[in-house]
C-alpha cells in the first residue's frame, strides 16, 4: 500500500508539471465558458507530456541527459512558449464557434453525462494501481527501455526487442522514475491511465463542438471509450498503444475542426499531436502518413486549396520529430530496420480474413468493431459528404493500412492477425465511433448542422 | 429520412450500449497473471549465477505463436545482461556458433520439462557446465 501512495504522490507531481507546461503554452478548447476551460486541463495535460517527452529527447541528443529535473522542465517550458507564439493570441478566431459554445450551457443530462465518464475514468485510473503489469511487450519492450533510461538518466540502448522503435513512451515512464526515485514497472503503466483519461475528455469536447443536442457529447465520449477494442485495457498496461490511439485521434479531429473553422490553434495541436504520434510508436509515421494523404484527398475532391496548411503542419511536425529520432538512432549505433515488413502476400487475403474473424468474434473484443459497422451502414450518406467526409476517408485510409500491414507481414499473416489486430485496429477505432455517432445523431435528427 | 432509418439507428444506439455495458465489466476483471510468473523464485538464483556485464541465451520452446512470456519476462528481471533467443528448433551447432558470435556464456533453462528428452539443452555436453537451482532448472555455463 506504501508503494502506491508513493506511486501515486509521483504521479500527482507529474501530473501538475504537465498541467502547468500546457497552460503555459496557452493551447486551449474554444469557448468562453467554464465548461471549455475545465476540458482544456484535459487538453493542457497531453500538451504538457509531450513537451516534457520532447525536451528529454533533445537533452539526451546534446549529451545532457535528463537527470535534472528543472532543466528538462525548463526547456519543456521554453517549448511551450514556442507554442504560445505559433499558436496566435487567440484560441479560437471563429465567431460562430465561440457563439455556438457561449449559446449551449452545460445543463442537468449534460452534467451527468460528464460525470459517469469521469466514474469510469477514475475507476479505470485506480485499477491502474492494483493490477500487476501484464503486457509482455511492457517487460521485453517498453518497461525495459523505461528502466535502462532512468537508471542512465538519458537514452542507451537497452537491447531491448525492438530497439529502434521511438522513445517516448519509456521516456515518460523514466520520468515518473526520476520522480519516484526507483524502478516499478507496476507503476508506471499508471501513467497511462491519466493520459487515457485525459483523452476521453478531450474525445468528449470534440465531440461537444459537433454535436447538436450538446449534452450527448459526454455519452459518445463514454461509448467510444468503453467501446474501443483494448483502450480501456491500454489504462492498466504500459504499452505504447493508447497513447499512440490518443495522438493520432486528437491529431485527426484537430484538422476536422481546422478545416471546418480555421483557426491556428487546431493546426497547433493538430502538428503537436502528429509529431508525438510519430515519436511514440514504430506504425506512427504511416498512420499520420495516411492522415496527411486523407487530408490531401478530401482537400481535391472539394477542389479547396486551404487544405495545403494542414498536409503540410503533418508533414512538417512529422518529418521534424522523425528526424530527431534517427539521428539519436545513427548516432548512437542503433540500427533502424523494418523487421516487421515481408513480401507483399496478396494471396493471403482469405486467411487474414479468416483469422480477423476469428480475432473479433466476441463482444468484448469485436463489439466496438461490429457498433462502427453497423453505425457506418445506417448512415452511409452522411458520411460520404462534408463535413464528416475526412473523418470518413482517415478511418477507411487507416483499416486499408492495417489490412496492408498483415499482407506485408514477415510472420505468416494469420499470426499476425492473431497476435496484434485487436491492438492495431484500436488504434483508430475511436474515430470510427466517433465519426459513426455524428452519422447516427444526424439520422435520428435529434442532431443539427451535419 | 425513413422510419425503418430512424429505427436503424436507435437499434445501432442499443448495440452500442450493449457492448459498452460488456466492456464495462473489465474494469473489475480477475488481473491478467505478469508474464514469465512462475520464474519468481528463480529470478535470484539467476542474477547471482549470471554477472551483469555478461550475456545469456534463452531457448523458446515452442514455435511462434506458443510462447509463455518467459523470455519477456527474462529479459526484463536481469536486465542489464545481455539477452538473444532462440527457436528450439534450431540445431545445437547453430547456437553454439550464435552464442560465440555474440559473447553469450550463458544458456537459462527455466523449465527443463518443456524440452524433448534428447534435446542438447537436457543432456550433459562438454562444452557446457551446469549450474542447478534444481534439478528441472538451471543455468548452463558455456565452458569450452
Amino acid at each position: 500500500m506504501n508503494a502506491q501512495l508513493i506511486g501515486a504522490g509521483a504521479l500527482a507531481a507529474i501530473s501538475l508539471e504537465w498541467l502547468g507546461l500546457g497552460w503555459l503554452s496557452g493551447i486551449r478548447f474554444p469557448g468562453p465558458g467554464r465548461a471549455a476551460a475545465s476540458a482544456s486541463w484535459a487538453l493542457r495535460l497531453l500538451v504538457g507530456a509531450w513537451l516534457v517527452a520532447i525536451a528529454q529527447l533533445l537533452l539526451a541528443l546534446l549529451g545532457v541527459g535528463f537527470g535534472s529535473l528543472p532543466l528538462v522542465l525548463g526547456l519543456a517550458a521554453i517549448g511551450a512558449i514556442l507554442l504560445r507564439t505559433v499558436r496566435g493570441p487567440s484560441p479560437s478566431p471563429s465567431p460562430a464557434l465561440h457563439r455556438a459554445a457561449r449559446q449551449v450551457p452545460v445543463d442537468r443530462r449534460e452534467t451527468v453525462g460528464w460525470l459517469l465518464l469521469g466514474g469510469v475514468l477514475i475507476a479505470a485510473l485506480v485499477r491502474s494501481f492494483v493490477v500487476p503489469e501484464a503486457g509482455w511487450d511492457a517487460f521485453s519492450h517498453w518497461g525495459l527501455r523505461a528502466q535502462a533510461f532512468a537508471n542512465a538518466r538519458t537514452l542507451v540502448n537497452a537491447h531491448s526487442e525492438h530497439e529502434y522503435y521511438p522513445p517516448v513512451v519509456p521516456l515518460l515512464e523514466a520520468w515518473l522514475y526520476l520522480h519516484l526515485g526507483y524502478v516499478s514497472i507496476d507503476l508506471a503503466k499508471t501513467i497511462w491511465a491519466v493520459v487515457g483519461g485525459a483523452f476521453g475528455v478531450c474525445l468528449g469536447w470534440h465531440a461537444r463542438l459537433a454535436l447538436r443536442p450538446a449534452w450527448l457529447a459526454p455519452y459518445v465520449a463514454l461509448g467510444i471509450v468503453l467501446a474501443s477494442t483494448e483502450l480501456l485495457e491500454g489504462f492498466w498496461t504500459g504499452q505504447a498503444d493508447l497513447a499512440l490511439t490518443a495522438c493520432l485521434c486528437l491529431a485527426t479531429l484537430a484538422v476536422w475542426q481546422w478545416q471546418q473553422h480555421a483557426a491556428r490553434g487546431w493546426l497547433v495541436q493538430a502538428g503537436l499531436f502528429a509529431a508525438a504520434a510519430t515519436l511514440i510508436k514504430f506504425e506512427g509515421l504511416p498512420r499520420i502518413g495516411v492522415l496527411a494523404a486523407a487530408v490531401l484527398l478530401d482537400g481535391l475532391l472539394s477542389r479547396r486549396c486551404r487544405y495545403w496548411p494542414a498536409v503540410l503542419t503533418l508533414v512538417v511536425a512529422t518529418v521534424a520529430a522523425d528526424g530527431v529520432w534517427i539521428g539519436f538512432e545513427l548516432g548512437h549505433g542503433i540500427v533502424p530496420n523494418a523487421e516487421h515488413v515481408g513480401g507483399l502476400q496478396p494471396l493471403a487475403i482469405g486467411v487474414v480474413a479468416l483469422a480477423l474473424f476469428k480475432v473479433f468474434g466476441g463482444v468484448r473484443t469485436g463489439g466496438g468493431v461490429l457498433t462502427a459497422i453497423l453505425a457506418w451502414g445506417v448512415s452511409s450518406r452522411i458520411l460520404l459528404e462534408p463535413p464528416l467526409r475526412l473523418l470518413s476517408l482517415v478511418v477507411v485510409g487507416q483499416a486499408l493500412a492495417t489490412l496492408a500491414a498483415f499482407l506485408l507481414s514477415a510472420t505468416p499473416p494469420d499470426l499476425e492477425v492473431a497476435t496484434s489486430a485487436t491492438r492495431l485496429v484500436g488504434q483508430f477505432l475511436p474515430l470510427a465511433l466517433f465519426v459513426g455517432a455524428l452519422g447516427l445523431v444526424g439520422l435520428t435528427q435529434v442532431g443539427r448542422d451535419l | 429520412m425513413s422510419l425503418w432509418r430512424r429505427r436503424a439507428a436507435l437499434g445501432v444506439v442499443g448495440v452500442w450500449g450493449l457492448v459498452s455495458l460488456a466492456r464495462l465489466s473489465r474494469l473489475v476483471a480477475p488481473p491478467e497473471p505478469p508474464p514469465g510468473a512462475n520464474l519468481t523464485p528463480l529470478l535470484g538464483f539467476l542474477r547471482a549465477s549470471i554477472t551483469a556485464s555478461a550475456g545469456y541465451l534463452f531457448v523458446e520452446p515452442g514455435p511462434f505463436g506458443t510462447d509463455t512470456g518467459v523470455g519477456q519476462r527474462l529479459r526484463y528481471e536481469l536486465y542489464p545482461r545481455t539477452y538473444d533467443d532462440v527457436r528450439a528448433a534450431v540445431a545445437e551447432a547453430d547456437v553454439r556458433q550464435l552464442l560465440a558470435a555474440e559473447g553469450l556464456a550463458f544458456v537459462v533453462v527455466p523449465d527443463a520439462s518443456q524440452y524433448p528428452a534428447d534435446s542438447w539443452l537436457r543432456q550433459s555436453r562438454d562444452w557446457l557446465q551446469r549450474i542447478e537451482f534444481d534439478a528441472n532448472r538451471y543455468v548452463l555455463a558455456v565452458v569450452g
